[in-house]
């Protein structure tokens, strides 16, 4: 009896607890699976922040319902902080909108420009949406432009960006994804600065915003355009091409990537590597700092376009030659601006705490006049399927 | 209300208040108290044998026609009656007849009583009871033929590779079966009757110096201890005996494959055979055992241990697929892939019911299907499947009244329900699952954690004729493992008993 009682108890229990249980139906939430953060304005409300909601019924397949409407419905609401536009976007969402599935943060140029290092206090306060997702920056234009762009390939914007960067990062490596949680790690490091990969749209005279970009076989597209260096947590510079991509060489970020270098007179020669491993090395010689990068780099000539023996090894002198020039300006240039993105300051606190120490406060002059050196290794596995290009009477 | 009248604990004593009585010494008399109290039944069929030479030598064949066998009767019993009575001229007594009745009768068993009531319960049996005038002694010769079916292929239990045949429901087929797989003196056979009624024929069997002779002796305990009408099927008597009356598992398992029987009887286990039904029981059962089929044994031990690792799987799966799914979407959509809750969000966009309700609906949609799939007469099965695949499946999905999904994840519990080698154990997983739907829509996966936490405890607190339910998990013996989750070579096996 006494058992039986008990388990009335417990089932009664349960019911009770029900109330306050966050039980949700799938049709009646709105899902947020990416946030674009703009300046505003009008400095009353600073914030213009942009949600991308799935919208189900557009994405329904098969017969049974049939397709309305878009995939994604972008809201955009200004408020004084993050948190209020979240629940301020109240006033347009029709239905509860919840943050769990948030894949990506865009911030405008603008607001990057001017300061960043405080945006990401309520995502690591939170505890609804997770620090794992990458945050990009819109190049040359708002993140609530961006997130209106009528995706043609991929189902959503957000999903665009995040595969084309992906993929970026696989096959060519201009950028790597930063996550958030990196972001803050950089943020208040002081021997790293923030690097962030760059977004924009590769055609932004179309009409992007509009059905009528699924209607064209070249659309406008999401494009990931360089690299955003920061310094202090302000965007100072970007960083494109080459220059990009050798920050990701000397933070080994990229494993596969084309080098491509001159030989003849109007030829190249491509290296593409299956492998690329650098280190950074900080010593300090009379009490200065220097920057040294070993790198690693191993590859197969996948290309010629010049007549040039292969068997010498001697060719494989120029192309560490020109990765080096490549990485020294990239480096000279970060100098110039006084923004470490490569860590060598990490490096060095790890390497040598006592004079990190010492030196922390002042570490972007030191590393701005430090000297740099660097020592490139270039081996080559292979040469494909034939070893000299073939000879054209 | 017939169970009800069966099961109904007989507490009075029978009216036999002169069953341990004698006999009269006169024939007729006898015959007309037996029509008596059978009343009158048309079915007793009796024959008065007269000596030509002596009036008052007179016997009386009786058996009840139909289960006794008419061919022995009429070649070992009347044939050489009538022929010793046509032969024997001389005058003899009563008790030269008594004394001679053994050598004249040619049936395989002749056994000799005095009392009342035994020669009830032979003729009632199928046996035939010859009387002589003028004695109290019967002689009872063993001419039970019981109508029975022939030893087919199981029909719940089937296997790819192995024995095809099967138990029937009578006892004697049944335990002829086992006998001719295990040709050893040491295995027993025990026998007693139960119900007061129904007299049903009981049979336990065990390889003695395997079996533990305190579980032989508990199990005779525990059947003398039933007090009830009829026994019809072996869960009359699992209900009656197990340990823990309240809990859904099973806690005594069932075969209808002797091979199977024949198996547990070497691994020690005792069998207890019930006449008039096919399901053998097998005690003590432990919770791994559900999810081994004999099959295990009989093909390549790395495929039977995938198996029976699917098969625990799928037992999860039956238990949990519809409550997990449920608890993800109505209240951790953040546990969901952002792909996968696209493509969720898609499929319930239209979807007028709560999710509960979806869900609770097309559960018990299935599990009419198949009580209808069981109940249906033979000829209109294809039809009751066709109406289930194609309006409860796909034309509910297609009129948006449920989401794909929840078909899917019907269907999924569904299947894996039947990879299991017992249903018992299926039920009780059908029973729990619904359960863990329910407590999945009020409180998430918080409430199966606790459901589970509760399945968990009951589980290890059971115990089967006292060996623990969900040994050798809880409490924990690595030996065993070799056997349960999966199964080694039969060698290595062979070394663990050796072990032991």
């Amino acid at each position: 009896m006494k058992t039986y009682l008990s388990l009335l108890w417990i089932a009664a229990i349960c019911l009770c607890v029900s109330g306050c249980s966050n039980y949700r139906e799938l049709n009646q939430i709105g899902v947020i699976i990416g946030l674009g953060i703009d300046e505003n304005e009008n400095l009353e409300q600073p914030y213009k922040v942009t949600y991308q909601i799935i919208n189900p019924s557009g994405l329904s397949q098969g017969s049974s319902s049939g397709g309305q409407g878009l995939p994604v419905i972008n809201y955009t609401v200004t408020a004084k902080t993050l948190v209020e536009a979240l629940k301020k976007a109240s006033i347009v969402i029709p239905r509860e909108h919840i943050t769990s599935h948030l894949s990506l943060i865009i911030i405008g140029e603008k607001l990057a420009r001017n300061d960043l290092s405080l945006l990401f206090d309520a995502l690591d306060r939170g505890k609804q949406a997770r620090t794992s997702i990458p945050v990009f920056i819109a190049r040359d234009g708002t993140a609530e432009k961006l997130l209106g762009v009528i995706e043609p390939f991929e189902v959503t914007p957000v999903k665009s960006i995040l595969s084309t960067s992906q993929n970026n990062q696989k096959m060519y490596g201009i950028v790597s994804n930063v996550q958030a949680y990196e972001v803050i790690s950089m943020l208040l490091s002081e021997g790293k600065d923030l690097s962030l990969p760059g977004i924009s749209i590769n055609k932004p005279s179309q009409k992007a915003e509009e059905a009528g970009n699924l209607e064209n076989t070249s659309p406008s597209a999401m494009q990931v355009k360089g690299l955003a260096m920061f310094r202090k947590g302000k965007l100072v510079r970007w960083l494109d091409g080459d220059e990009a991509r050798s920050v990701q060489l000397v933070t080994s970020k990229v494993k596969s990537t084309p080098l491509v270098f001159p030989c003849g007179i109007n030829g190249n020669i491509t290296v593409t590597t299956t492998g690329i491993k650098s280190q950074i090395k900080t010593p300090i010689r009379n009490g200065q700092p220097f920057i040294h990068t070993d790198l690693n780099v191993v590859g197969e000539i996948t290309e010629t376009s010049c007549q040039k023996d292969l068997n010498n090894p001697k060719v494989l002198k120029e192309l560490e030659k020109e990765v080096q020039k490549e990485i020294t300006k990239t480096i000279r240039i970060a100098q110039k601006e006084k923004a470490d993105i490569f860590g060598f300051g990490d490096s060095l606190s790890r390497t040598n705490p006592s004079y990190w120490r010492q030196h922390e406060q002042n570490w972007e002059n030191l590393f701005s006049s430090a000297k740099v050196s660097m020592n490139v290794n270039v081996s080559i596995v292979n040469t494909g399927m034939r070893t000299n290009p073939y000879e054209v009477n | 209300m017939r169970q009800r009248y069966l099961l109904k604990s007989s507490n009075k004593e029978k009216t036999t208040d002169c069953s341990a009585a004698p006999l009269y010494n006169d024939v007729n008399k006898n015959i007309e108290r037996l029509l008596n109290e059978l009343g009158n039944s048309s079915d007793v069929s009796f024959r008065m044998v007269e000596s030509p030479y002596q009036k008052t030598l007179k016997a009386a064949v009786i058996h009840l026609d139909g289960l006794a066998d008419e061919n022995i009767i009429n070649e070992n019993i009347m044939t050489p009656l009538i022929q010793w009575l046509k032969e024997s001229n001389q005058v003899v007594t009563v008790k030269e007849i008594e004394e001679q009745i053994p050598q004249i009768l040619t049936v395989s068993q002749l056994t000799i009583k005095k009392n009342w009531h035994e020669f009830m319960s032979a003729v009632l049996t199928g046996d035939t009871v010859i009387l002589l005038n003028g004695s109290s002694k019967i002689f009872i010769g063993n001419t039970k033929k019981l109508q029975s079916r022939a030893v087919t292929e199981p029909t719940s239990q089937t296997v790819v590779r192995g024995p095809k045949d099967s138990f029937t429901e009578n006892l004697r087929t049944n335990t002829s079966l086992i006998r001719a797989r295990i040709q050893d003196s040491n295995l027993r056979l025990d026998s007693m009757k139960i119900g007061s009624v129904t007299q049903t024929d009981i049979g336990i069997m065990y390889i003695q110096g395997n079996a533990d002779e305190r579980i032989v002796e508990e199990i005779k305990e525990r059947l003398k201890e039933i007090k009830v009408d009829g026994v019809l099927e072996s869960n009359y008597i699992e209900e009656f005996i197990r340990d823990d009356r309240t809990t859904i598992f099973p806690l005594l398992l069932n075969t209808e494959r002797p091979d199977a029987v024949v198996g547990n009887l070497l691994e020690g286990r005792i069998a207890i055979i019930v006449q008039g039904t096919p399901f053998v029981l097998i005690a003590p059962a432990i919770f791994s055992q559900f999810f081994q089929s004999p099959e295990d044994y009989y093909q390549n031990y790395y495929i039977a241990s995938f198996l029976r690792i699917l098969r625990f799987g799928s037992f999860f799966l039956s238990m949990y697929a519809s409550a997990i799914y449920l608890a993800l979407i109505t209240h951790h959509q953040g546990l969901i892939p952002n792909t996968l809750m696209v493509s969720l969000m898609a499929q319930r966009e239209r979807v007028p019911f709560p999710a509960i309700v979806e869900m609770v609906v097309m559960e018990l949609a299935f599990e009419m299907l198949r009580e209808a799939g069981i109940r249906m007469p033979r000829a209109i099965g294809p039809a009751v499947s066709i109406v289930g695949a194609l309006i409860l499946g796909q034309a509910a999905v297609e009129a948006g009244f449920v989401s794909a999904a929840v078909v899917i994840i019907v269907a999924i519990s569904a299947i894996s329900n039947f990879t299991l080698p017992s249903t018992s154990i299926v039920n009780a997983a059908r029973g729990f699952r619904f359960i863990l739907i329910l407590i999945s829509a009020f409180i998430g996966l918080y409430g199966i954690l606790l459901m589970t936490l509760c399945i968990w405890l009951h589980i290890s607190s059971l115990r089967s004729f006292g060996i623990p339910y969900f040994s050798p998990f809880a409490p924990f013996d690595f030996k065993e493992q070799k056997d349960t989750l999966v199964r080694f070579s039969l060698p290595s096996l062979l070394k663990k008993h050796q072990n032991k």
